[in-house]
């Protein structure tokens, strides 16, 4: 599971990305982070892969997120897909394996290959791929270790239908294997079918955490995002 | 550490068989070979001591130019590094290394590698002046390598101190402050002593200071030069190990950030996130470019776009200026030119008759504008598509979208002109000559940038379009300059002040960009939007 504990990230000693977020979001769960533009949903990602300090605590199914157990347990999927420009897109696999020492992952990386359409790029430079193979690419590196663990940042920009159809459905599939997902997205309705729990960010706090049997009749999810982010902006003013 | 060498050892193979199906890139690689190889055999059949006497004090000018040139590189990169940390790390390093359960410190080594390669490479070009090395200092082959490898370790330690600050500062005012301070207190007396020579002693005088004891101790600018200096006077071991400081500090980067090494990542996170989303912008002509997001917020200068029509995009360079420079029209390429130009006219002042120093800087200066502007500026708004769809004609269009740079080469010309004519202490009319000349270049070359687009189409490499456009604009001049000298050869009298040759000049450039402009009048119902590629852009 993904825990956080009272995290805090601060830029110099004015802007408060994160103030005092906790969550968690258990194994065999897929987790919503949602919030407008600006709330510090993509600063706690950033934080949770241990690419940024925070005060608080991380842990990946008990260990510190900036421990190799826990970057061994965890798949990252990037905002911005960025590859290696001379690397194939067969080598970034064997990169991938070669990085988290894995063993008969041959037909694995076919498979994920496949299942993106990019089996027949295999031979394609990074550099050559447009962006929304690169997000494919980033999508079959991060799965390729089989983590426990897999934060998806906006994973939907980019990506044509037939890799959205695919990407719902392993996050469904990681799920049922005991996996924890977490997926910050602005599309919400890619979400609303298959989401257990989701966060509400606003200015950089957590405004409302909601489980799916929360939900009212008929309710659905960009309801319950627009009345907490727009409910507030109401209430203030 | 086997995924690194994989990493590494993978992109090298991928990056050389690639140069098959890039013939221009491996043209260029052969012409940097045949350059540097070419420049070898000359100083080899140049007779022993003909050269380096165009300089009083040659090795002296080498090493404090050495020691000059490293200290702006260093003071430049650790600025940013104060303020974003280090930019050796790629998006792909972020996103596929820093996430894996591989080493810190093993991750950290393979980007300070990459970067000590990159500069490396970078460095190629110091051997391939070896021509000039000889004939202004008088100096050889060893020279050359040891100011290659010099630079390569030096801008390796600076990335290296980039982080350390970085790291240290972590976003705090009061530690860059002190950060600040303690760089300031390192090079005060530098100045203090140079400044005291000078008036005792003139100019030359701060060779003395550049070449002391204590300029030789400051990190890396002080110690490349200082090992400089130690070779050329015949010290190799003492050279050897005035460099291998800058190797020590790069180790000991490592070693301390290693240690540390579970937290460097943001060091070195938001500088790799900036350099990309900038290199991104400017790939894909963002009209968002973070380049004019700089420093955050709006600062001063009032706001608003001024202008109606086709007369709003000048307004709006206008506007764009006011905010990303503090001299509106004056940018960093400006004041390098200037750098450049007032270094190059010091030189000539020594060897050369006035006149004449002015005629090799009024070259130099056009060779380099000719690089600067050939895929900057004007040729970037046709990235957008605004100036395709704005209602007014497409003359009126182009011509206001090149005001702006036609300004620009105006203030630039005075800019240069004015520093270059008081060092040379050249007569006004001479200068005011110079500046017409050199502005009416500029505008002859706005003409040939977009007259170019005619015949290129909307995507073109950047690399290649430089290449062209330099050919486009020598030969463009090259008639009026040949007809100007031959008619100058039958008026000795002219070669005196220039003037007339520097009119003339003007008013050929000025009709040559008329006539590129009448040629390039229909231009944007032809083309279809830019899509400038730096060669690192998908082939699908």
């Amino acid at each position: 599971m993904i825990h956080l504990d009272h995290v805090t990230k601060r830029y110099g000693k004015k802007f408060l990305a994160n103030d005092d977020v906790s969550l968690c979001i258990e194994a065999g769960e897929i987790g919503v982070l949602l919030g407008p533009n600006g709330a510090g949903k993509s600063t706690l990602i950033k934080c949770i892969c241990g690419l940024l300090r925070h005060e608080g605590s991380i842990e990946l199914f008990g260990y510190e997120n900036r421990s190799k157990e826990a970057k061994a347990l965890l798949g990252y999927v990037p905002e911005t897909p960025a590859v290696y420009p001379m690397l194939t897109v067969e080598e970034h696999m064997q990169f991938i394996a070669k990085a988290y020492r894995l063993e008969g992952w041959g037909e694995r990386s076919l498979d994920l290959l496949i299942r993106f359409e990019l089996d027949d790029k295999r031979h394609k430079l990074g550099k050559e791929l447009s962006k929304g193979m690169q997000q494919k690419l980033s999508i079959c590196a991060a799965l390729l270790p089989e983590p426990k663990a897999v934060v998806f940042d906006e994973p939907y920009v980019g990506l044509d239908p037939h890799a959205i159809r695919e990407l719902k459905a392993l996050m469904v599939e990681l799920r049922d294997s005991g996996c924890a997902v977490l997926v910050s997205t602005h599309m919400i309705d890619t979400m609303e079918q298959d989401w257990d729990t989701t966060h509400i960010m606003v200015n950089g706090r957590i405004a409302a955490t909601r489980q799916r049997t929360d939900l009212v009749d008929g309710e659905r999810l960009e309801d319950l995002f627009f009345s907490i982010t727009e409910g507030r902006r109401e209430a203030k003013s | 550490m086997e995924a690194l060498v994989y990493l590494t050892a993978t992109s090298i193979k991928n990056t050389l068989n690639e140069l098959k199906n890039k013939p221009v890139l491996t043209a260029f690689y052969a012409l940097l070979i045949v350059g540097v190889l070419g420049s070898a055999t000359m100083t080899a059949r140049l007779p022993t001591g003909s050269m380096g006497k165009l300089l009083p004090y040659p090795l002296e000018t080498l090493c404090a130019g050495t020691f000059a040139l490293i200290l702006f590189m260093v003071i430049s990169t650790a600025l940013k590094g104060l303020d974003t940390g280090g930019s050796f790390f790629a998006m792909s390093d972020v996103n596929l290394l820093f996430v894996s359960p591989l080493s810190p410190t093993h991750i950290l080594f393979y980007g300070m590698v990459r970067q000590a390669g990159m500069a490396l490479f970078g460095g190629l070009a110091i051997l391939a002046q070896i021509v000039n090395l000889q004939n202004f200092f008088g100096v050889g082959w060893s020279a050359a390598f040891s100011l290659f490898f010099g630079y390569a370790l030096s801008m390796v330690a600076a990335q290296g101190l980039a982080v350390l600050l970085y790291s240290f500062s972590h976003g705090s005012p009061r530690r860059k402050m002190l950060v600040q301070g303690l760089g300031a207190a390192l090079l005060l007396p530098l100045v203090v002593m140079g400044s005291a020579a000078i008036m005792e002693q003139g100019a030359w005088a701060v060779l003395g200071v550049l070449n002391s004891t204590y300029a030789y101790l400051i990190p890396i600018a002080g110690w490349t030069a200082g090992g400089l200096s130690a070779i050329l006077a015949g010290r190799p071991l003492v050279g050897l190990g005035l460099f291998s400081l800058n190797l020590l500090l790069f180790v000991s980067t490592v070693i301390l950030l290693g240690r540390h090494g579970r937290h460097y990542y943001e060091d070195v996170l938001v500088a790799t996130e900036t350099s990309a989303a900038l290199r991104e912008a400017r790939k894909m002509g963002d009209p968002n470019d973070p380049a004019l997001r700089r420093g955050g917020g709006i600062k001063g200068r009032g706001s608003g776009v001024q202008g109606w029509g086709a007369s709003a995009l000048m307004g709006r360079h206008l506007r764009e200026a006011m905010r990303t420079n503090r001299f509106v029209v004056l940018d960093t390429y400006s004041f390098t030119i200037l750098f450049i130009a007032a270094g190059m006219t010091f030189i000539n002042s020594r060897s050369v008759p006035p006149i004449e120093a002015l005629l090799f800087t009024f070259v130099a200066t056009l060779y380099m504008q000719l690089s600067f502007m050939m895929v900057t500026g004007p040729i970037r708004e046709l990235t957008h598509h605004y100036i395709f769809l704005i209602p007014d004609s497409p003359m009126q269009k182009l011509i206001y979208n090149n005001g702006f740079a036609a300004l620009k080469a105006l203030a630039e010309s005075v800019l240069i002109y004015t520093v270059v004519g008081i060092m040379l202490r050249i007569s006004p009319i001479t200068l005011i000559a110079a500046i017409l000349a050199n502005t009416g270049f500029c505008i002859m070359l706005l003409g040939i940038n977009v007259w170019g687009l005619r015949f290129f189409g909307a995507t073109i490499n950047r690399g290649l379009l430089m290449i062209i456009y330099l050919l486009i604009g020598v030969a463009a001049i090259l008639p009026g300059l040949m007809g100007i000298m031959m008619l100058s050869m039958s008026n000795p009298g002219w070669g005196k002040t220039l003037v007339v040759p520097g009119l003339l000049l003007t008013v050929y450039e000025l009709i040559a960009a008329l006539l590129f402009a009448y040629l390039s009048r229909d231009v944007l119902h032809h083309t279809d939007l830019i899509q400038l590629t730096t060669g690192k852009a998908g082939r699908r």
